[in-house]
């Protein structure tokens, strides 16, 4: 594994901490405007890592690691080919493979943090799965969640080459049917504190600095409030 | 035998068009009706017999401690937990840059442990800079208002009661400054309570706080007036004490709502429309109706005679609903109650002589004593806003165009091209991390600029499908300007529910963002609506409505409106 650390030992004052998947989901999509995508873009964003944490899997930590490497790094766009040093961004070709724009037989080359890819591809596929390699792991993904052999871990990965098509019949029952809905109640762990707060920095790029003019004005100073 | 829907109506007219309703002026206008969510509660509460309890109460001589209240349903039981502070007053501020409060609150799911106590004691009085865990619903704080606070712990500790022309024009002991609900700060997601039925319809969890709010603020000005006066000191006598509501300030952080949850807000104002529809559908009323109606517009006339503010936005509406409530009640007085579809005969003449302000509470004042007829329509005011989410990228160019050419006609109206058009500008203050509203030519914050301008992005993308051919999928269009994504996925939601978007510029140089909050805040079922300027504003909650000790005795909803003065 490479890149920003994701599961650093939380301090004493982050132990008992978590967070709600909603707010994480708003922080992501803040997160992702501040990076440079626009909002309908970084919408998505927020949905995907909602949709991996409900499923137990580190959408932060993956979506981190992204906005830093999106910073400095050479994006390519679908469907040019990326050169040595480009690579596609998974939230912009996740969305168009989701709305249909890619078909759902493809190989994508190069693609960074490919973890943020599967919830679009869960919910192009709906109820039947499809089949998701990355580099040599295979995964099973639908709109429940995903299956496959230490996929949880295996899929963070900086870059991968994907190939996503239809699963021949017949030779995946126990990996298909080991998707499982997302359970209720989920939260973000402590164990995600660094990253939570790397998003922060990342969200404030999209807040305006303040100014003693602006503070007032911005928000309407008008009469006494203390009365 | 409950009336319903099916056997009242020979039929029900249409509703009134989004192109009628969705206007800043008029949603600026709406009031308060049996379809609040506060009213939503109420009623459930009774009817289902919640009992109530003050479980705790560590307040010492200064006013400091902590207390919590518990709400005990069928099924489940919910827990107040108040922290008492000792604000000092060169502290107390309403505005979200604050940092300390006279009182914080959090609510808790199920009975509260020692351990929970501690917990929350170490993060509440933060409020923003704590954390609360997915075993709480909401967040909030409250700060005492100068003006009445003092004024009844005087009172009470001198064994007298407090006058009504002082408690009338403030309305509240405390007032909350934010209620943080649906995960904020930890707070659990609203999925996860989202199917109880007992929080069915929208704000439950928040609003069933705030009640349990006011108890606590009746009990520590009645606790303060024993420690200032043990000997003398009385309680609020029980029809005083219900003149008193919850205030509560509320900023520019409540305006983007509205924007941004378009599935809930037609949810909301479909609610509201289809239960105008039903009662103007009505074929007939009995005279005692007419009088019922002329009555409650009575009612509703002293309310607005005590609705005092200094903002001469609303002054001048005011004013002109106690006039139009005035004709009104003179019209129905000449009523012929035989006429048919009478209700619908007396929203015309409503919608043909009256201001705007007038004709909102109209509304209000018309669902109200058809309960059995729209009171079912509150299970509807809630939204999956996750269905609406996906963009439909197999729709064709041609159809997007014509759903822009529809839904949002209203923008050719409007020239983006003039500076008005586009004077402001949504945007967050890194200070606080709340919305506020710019100038886009005065201030250098176009770049942090919110999507919350829906009519200029639909004209943008609009303009941009032009070169599109009619055949091509929305995809592949979203793949070349991913620009246009929010504002396409926002269409696509409007095509199917018309009053999901608001048909005005909220950007334009003579917007009144208070028209954003006030919407919000009648659909929760707040009162004396008080500007104090352009962006924030005061209200109150709960006033008139029952306590917790007398709600199986009361009926929540006649005591909406104040009682007629003898």
């Amino acid at each position: 594994m490479t890149d920003a650390p994701i599961n650093e030992a939380p301090d004493s004052e982050a132990a008992h901490i978590s967070w709600s998947l909603g707010e994480t989901a708003a922080l992501a999509t803040k997160a992702a405007r501040g990076a440079g995508m626009p909002w309908g873009l970084a919408d998505e964003a927020g949905f995907a890592v909602g949709w991996l944490h409900a499923r137990g899997m580190p959408g932060v930590a993956a979506l981190c690691r992204y906005l830093h490497w999106r910073d400095a790094g050479g994006l390519a766009v679908w469907p040019h080919a990326p050169n040595s040093d480009q690579f596609y961004c998974p939230i912009t070709v996740g969305a168009a493979f989701m709305d249909g724009a890619i078909a759902v037989s493809t190989t994508i080359t190069s693609l960074r943090e490919p973890l943020l890819l599967l919830p679009f591809i869960g919910k192009r596929a709906g109820a039947t799965p499809l089949e998701v390699r990355l580099n040599d792991t295979v995964a099973y993904v639908s709109q429940n969640g995903v299956a496959g052999a230490y996929v949880d871990i295996r899929l963070l990965v900086s870059s991968a080459n994907c190939d996503i098509r239809q699963p021949a019949t017949g030779t995946v029952a126990t990996d298909v049917a080991a998707i499982k809905r997302p359970q209720d109640g989920r939260r973000v762990a402590s164990c995600h504190f660094a990253c939570m707060q790397t998003l922060q920095l990342f969200a404030k790029r999209t807040y305006a600095p303040a100014t003693e003019a602006s503070r007032l004005a911005g928000a309407g100073a008008g009469l006494n409030d203390n009365d | 035998m409950a009336l319903t829907p099916q056997h009242t109506l020979a039929e029900t007219p249409a509703s009134r068009p989004a192109s009628m309703v969705m206007k800043l002026a008029r949603i600026g206008s709406f009031h308060q009706s049996r379809l609040s969510f506060m009213r939503v509660l109420l009623r459930r509460l009774k009817a289902e017999n919640w009992q109530f309890k003050k479980a705790l109460w560590q307040i010492d001589e200064h006013g400091v401690g902590v207390a919590s209240y518990e709400a005990i349903g069928p099924d489940r039981t919910y827990t107040l937990v108040a922290f008492a502070h000792d604000l000092p007053p060169e502290k107390r501020s309403d505005r979200v840059i604050a940092e300390a409060w006279d009182a914080t609150f959090t609510l808790h799911d199920g009975v509260v442990s020692s351990d929970d106590i501690a917990r929350l004691a170490a993060n509440v009085p933060l409020q923003e800079a704590g954390r609360i865990s997915g075993a709480e619903f909401v967040l909030s704080r409250a700060n005492r208002s100068v003006r009445l606070f003092d004024y009844v712990t005087t009172c009470l500790a001198q064994g007298t009661q407090p006058d009504l022309a002082e408690i009338e024009p403030v309305g509240y002991l405390m007032r909350t400054t934010a209620v943080y609900g649906s995960g904020k700060f930890g707070a659990a997601d609203r999925d996860l309570w989202g199917n109880r039925p007992e929080f069915a319809g929208s704000f439950q969890p928040e609003l069933l706080a705030v009640w349990l709010i006011r108890s606590f603020t009746i009990d520590i000005v009645e606790h303060m007036a024993r420690q200032k006066s043990p000997d003398t000191a009385v309680k609020l006598d029980p029809d005083i004490r219900r003149r008193i509501g919850v205030g509560n300030s509320t900023g520019l952080g409540m305006a983007p709502f509205l924007m941004n949850h378009p599935a809930l807000i037609h949810a909301w104002i479909n609610a509201r429309e289809t239960a105008l529809a039903r009662v103007r559908g009505l074929c007939s009323a009995t005279p005692s109706q007419i009088d019922d109606l002329a009555t409650l517009c009575g009612r509703a006339l002293q309310n607005a005679n005590e609705w005092t503010t200094d903002s001469p936005y609303q002054s001048t509406k005011t004013a002109g609903l106690r006039d139009d409530l005035a004709r009104l009640i003179d019209y129905l007085a000449e009523f012929d109650s035989t006429t048919d579809h009478p209700f619908d005969a007396i929203y015309r003449w409503g919608a043909a002589h009256m201001s705007l302000e007038g004709q909102e509470q109209l509304v209000s004042l018309l669902l109200e004593d058809h309960g059995p007829l729209v009171d079912d329509l509150a299970t509807t005011m809630s939204a999956n806003e996750s269905a609406s989410f996906h963009i439909d990228g197999s729709m064709s160019i041609g159809r997007l165009k014509s759903i822009l050419d529809e839904a949002y006609g209203w923008v050719q109206s409007i020239d983006y091209n003039t500076n008005s058009a586009l004077a402001r500008v949504w945007y967050v203050s890194e200070e606080k991390l709340e919305p506020r509203l710019g100038e886009r030519f005065e201030e250098p914050i176009e770049p942090y600029e919110q999507p919350l301008a829906p009519g200029r992005d639909a004209a943008l993308v609009r303009s941009c499908l032009a070169k599109w051919d009619d055949s091509a999928a929305v995809a592949g269009f979203l793949l070349a300007h991913p620009e246009h994504r929010h504002i396409v996925r926002r269409a696509q939601i409007v095509a199917n529910l018309p009053y999901a978007e608001i048909q005005d510029n909220t950007i334009s140089a003579d917007m009144q963002p208070i028209d954003l909050l006030r919407c919000k805040l009648s659909f929760f079922g707040a009162a004396k609506f008080d500007p104090r300027s352009d962006r924030w504003l005061r209200i109150t909650m709960y006033q008139g409505a029952p306590f917790p000790d007398e709600l199986h005795s009361l009926d929540p909803d006649d005591l909406a409106y104040p009682p007629l003065k003898q």
